[in-house]
């Protein structure tokens, strides 16, 4: 030992199963950080690649431009790219109505307007139609389309190529039809939108005021693609503001969540420890050398827990982000399920780094207050409490029960934080559980009344098409038909023989909606969010479970001797678990009854801010409880083992 | 010369109706080179007097010279350091750090002033406590009396000022304790320490040069001991 600072490995290595506790609960602090936060990052890439599928790759776009708005824009240094999409009123393909539209071809494919095949149309003679249309039609790209022009002209196209298709045309079974440049000027625009996307690191509302100002553009006109800019935190939208608050106030939470968790591992043995400095402030140390000491134990510590800390957090997303891309394949095929969030693991290591040096100053600032002599003799381990002791509980309860919960509750500080660190995973469980409500996602889920196909028709539907209908198997007509309407429900979604079956039953009266796409579309934005919302609620119950577990693991391990005075004057093996399950039931009783309490009421106020109905959680509670009483149960089987091997007197000399 | 000197010293606890005077002007003087002890029953306040003339705590009025500096107009800082070079303390209950090792426990001291041990003197020290073939030895394997002889090293190892022991035989059997008291004297002897031992037993106090009695926070020299 060349240096006083050699004590702090010492002290480690001399405490192996101590530090191997406080380690554990910093590795899952950390983990728990770097998971939710790289989940967030992860929920955000995700939804992000959505909504470039489902509204486009663009950020704002211009209603009606004139050439002049379309030429200022269109040349400014920050636009990446900018696009002009001409809705060009009804037509008819072969007598079936159809949209005619004009694309940019440069910025087709932000639109998800993607060539399947062939080319964009080139000239006055060339289109390009949607796939499920050119299939209905058994139609290929160099076949000629006679085509009506909203003006009621007709004439013959080539097909030039093949598009993919759009889930809201092909259940409004409107095909698109695109035109050339040449053909969109011939004919009477009914609207049309200039899309802007800026390049990255714009400052999109700086750069939209002014394109604004300079332009005199009056707002009706303007229009944002709302879901990438509240992604990218660009948005003005109140209701994603609210939401973000939310958000914030969650990920907040999990940050305290870590904080006390690594606080409650330190306070457990902060006895122990105040004892130890009184000693060393004795023999002369100063306190800023035992801040010193103990900011190198923390060091040591933070370069073993954390580095592991990130990896689980990383594992836990590696697992999310595989479900996600094992569900759905085609969305998240080409996304990486390795993610490195900069931002999780920046979160979960600043956090373990800071706590872990906060709370292992804890007993430094309790040692200061002692008298050193006091703190060395241990004079100074129990504050006796001015009210007298009535021995209520003794009188009430048989010994062991008592002095358990008189155990729990005696030191209010361990109480507090192991009570909180219950209760704030509970908080954050039910908080979080808010989330998983497509209600106020304004997005619809795929319940029993969502109809996979509908028929339509001008005319009567002859009621013998109803029986018929009714009769396929693995199809049902839902809802009430009407004489122009039915509804139908596959009971396999991707039955194409069955809708195929429905075809050859329908005259040209009828059209038939294929709502599937559509369907699949708004569910897969919903579907994503919630998986990453159960995946939070998994990772903190996981985590708040183990945290409970090595708790109390560590609490027993730091009363090893007291433990073993008790059972030296007489206390058998079976008070002892009862005192310990009493103990550790007390602590997880107390926290779950706060946690419940504080849990609903954030979930009340968080509903009513969204201006969601609320109803009592009952079944979650249940389920929280028994949780919590099987934790506390299951967390005393291990310490209990370890303190039962060891010899009485053995347990009386150590520490 | 003296070494130590209280003038009036008094120290309460508390306020109002819970006031506790635990020691009432105490004026005493140590010269260096003496062999002090102290007696007196619990609560009377032997252990507040160890605390004020150990540097550990500030009087509530009445000046502690150590080494002709005094202590209660130094900050927590300089107490510190002025603490782990005038003053080396022996307890009843050892208090050895359990994971070092007997040599690292009495350099310990030493490195917290930054210094180099004198690894003569160390060795010289485990020689004469008979600790020589142990120095890599934990706490935990050694038995009581070897602990109390580290101690007394480790007390032993900074050249302080004083000696204070807080009942250092408490602990032991008669034989070790017998082997401590040596020790004690053996340092006054050999290497002029100023030693203040609070004890128990009115035969070791004996053992001293002086002897104090405390009681009801007032102390009275007994007149002097054996030697």
């Amino acid at each position: 030992m060349r240096n006083y600072l050699d004590l702090a490995p010492k002290y480690l290595a001399g405490h192996k199963n101590k530090t191997r506790l406080t380690i554990f609960s910093v590795v899952m602090a950390v983990a728990l950080v770097v998971g939710i936060f790289s989940m967030l990052d992860a929920l955000v890439k995700f939804e992000t690649a959505q909504v470039l599928k489902s509204e486009g790759n663009y950020h704002i776009l211009v209603r009606d431009p004139t050439q002049n708005e379309m030429d200022i824009i269109g040349s400014r240094i920050d636009v990446e790219n900018s696009g002009l999409l001409k809705d060009l009123g009804e037509g008819k393909t072969n007598d079936e109505i159809c949209a005619l539209g004009y694309i940019s071809e440069n910025f087709a494919s932000n639109l998800n307007i993607d060539l399947i095949e062939g080319k964009m149309p080139r000239n006055d003679h060339e289109v390009v139609l949607e796939k499920w249309y050119l299939d209905q039609q058994v139609l290929n790209s160099g076949d000629t389309i006679k085509i009506t022009r909203s003006d009621g002209t007709a004439e013959d196209y080539v097909i030039s190529g093949v598009i993919n298709d759009w889930g809201a045309t092909k259940a409004a079974a409107i095909p698109f039809v695109f035109v050339s440049t040449e053909t969109a000027e011939k004919l009477t625009v009914v609207t049309s939108q200039y899309f802007v996307l800026f390049k990255a690191g714009v400052n999109i509302s700086n750069a939209e005021k002014e394109i604004v100002t300079v332009l005199n553009i009056p707002e009706e006109r303007m229009g944002y693609n709302e879901g990438l800019l509240a992604l990218m935190l660009e948005t003005k939208n109140n209701r994603v503001l609210t939401f973000y608050l939310i958000g914030a106030v969650l990920f907040g939470l999990v940050l305290v969540t870590a904080v006390v968790m690594i606080y409650n591992t330190f306070n457990i043995s902060v006895i122990d420890r105040v004892r130890q400095f009184g000693l060393l402030r004795c023999i002369g140390a100063s306190q800023k050398q035992i801040r010193r000491t103990v900011r190198r134990e923390s060091l040591i510590i933070s370069l073993r827990a954390i580095p592991l800390g990130v990896l689980a957090g990383m594992l836990l997303t590696f697992v999310c982000s595989a479900v996600l891309k094992i569900y759905n394949p085609q969305l998240f095929g080409d996304i990486s399920i390795i993610n490195i969030s900069v931002i999780g693991i920046g979160a979960g290591t600043l956090t373990g780094f800071l706590t872990v040096f906060m709370a292992s100053m804890l007993p430094v600032k309790k040692a200061a207050k002692v008298s050193p002599v006091n703190a060395v003799t241990g004079s100074a381990d129990l504050k006796i409490s001015i009210r007298q002791k009535c021995g209520l509980l003794t009188r009430l309860l048989p010994v062991e029960i008592a002095m358990g919960v008189n155990n729990a509750v005696s030191k209010k500080r361990t109480l507090i934080l192991m009570t909180s660190s219950i209760a704030i995973s509970i908080i954050l469980f039910l908080g979080f559980s808010v989330l998983v409500n497509p209600v106020f996602m304004g997005i619809k889920t795929d319940n029993h009344d969502t109809a996979d196909l509908t028929l339509t028709s001008e005319q009567r539907i002859s009621p013998e098409l109803w029986q018929e209908l009714s009769q396929l198997d693995d199809l049902e007509i839902i809802g009430n038909p009407t004489e122009h309407a039915i509804d139908l429900q596959l009971r396999d979604k991707n039955d194409n023989q069955k809708v195929d079956e429905v075809k050859t039953m329908i005259d040209e009266t009828i059209t038939l909606h294929d709502k599937r796409q559509m369907n699949a579309e708004a569910n897969n934005a919903f579907m994503t969010i919630a998986v990453f919302i159960y995946g939070f609620v998994t990772v903190i119950a996981l985590i708040s479970i183990l945290n409970m577990i090595n708790t109390m693991n560590t609490s027993v391990v730091s009363r090893t001797k007291y433990l073993a005075m008790l059972r030296a004057v007489g206390m058998s093996d079976k008070q002892l678990n009862k005192m310990i399950l009493t103990q550790s039931i007390a602590y997880s009783v107390t926290g779950c009854i706060m946690g419940c309490i504080c849990g609903v009421l954030l979930q009340k106020k968080l509903l009513d801010f969204l201006a969601a109905d609320w109803s009592f959680p009952l079944y979650q509670i249940v389920g929280i409880a028994v949780i919590c009483i099987m934790t506390a149960a299951l967390s005393v089987i291990g310490p209990l083992k370890k303190i039962k091997k060891l010899g009485i007197s053995e347990a009386m000399a150590s520490i | 010369m003296n070494i130590l000197s209280t003038l009036n010293l008094c120290k309460t606890y508390g306020k109002g109706d819970t006031k506790v005077a635990a020691l009432n002007n105490v004026s005493i003087s140590v010269s260096k080179g003496e062999f002090v002890s102290v007696i007196g029953p619990s609560g009377s306040g032997k252990s507040t007097l160890l605390n004020m003339v150990g540097a550990l705590d500030q009087p509530t009025t009445g000046t502690v010279t150590i080494d002709g500096k005094e202590i209660h107009k130094m900050k927590e800082e300089e107490l510190s350091i002025f603490r782990r070079r005038n003053i080396g303390f022996i307890f009843q209950a050892f208090n050895l750090i359990p994971e070092l090792n007997v040599e690292e426990n009495m350099v310990l001291p030493i490195l917290l002033d930054y210094q180099k041990p004198d690894k003569h003197y160390i060795n010289e020290l485990l020689g004469i406590l008979g600790l020589a073939e142990r120095k890599q030895h934990l706490p935990s394997q050694l038995s009581g009396g070897q602990q109390q002889r580290v101690a007394i090293g480790r007390a032993l190892a900074t050249k302080p000022a004083i000696i204070l022991a807080d009942e250092p035989t408490g602990n032991l059997d008669s034989k070790n304790s017998q082997d401590v008291m040596n020790l004690l004297k053996l340092s006054v002897d050999q290497y002029n320490q100023t030693v203040i031992m609070i004890t128990h037993n009115h035969n070791y106090a004996s053992f001293a040069d002086r002897v104090f009695q405390v009681n009801d926070g007032m102390v009275r020299e007994l007149g002097e001991g054996k030697r």
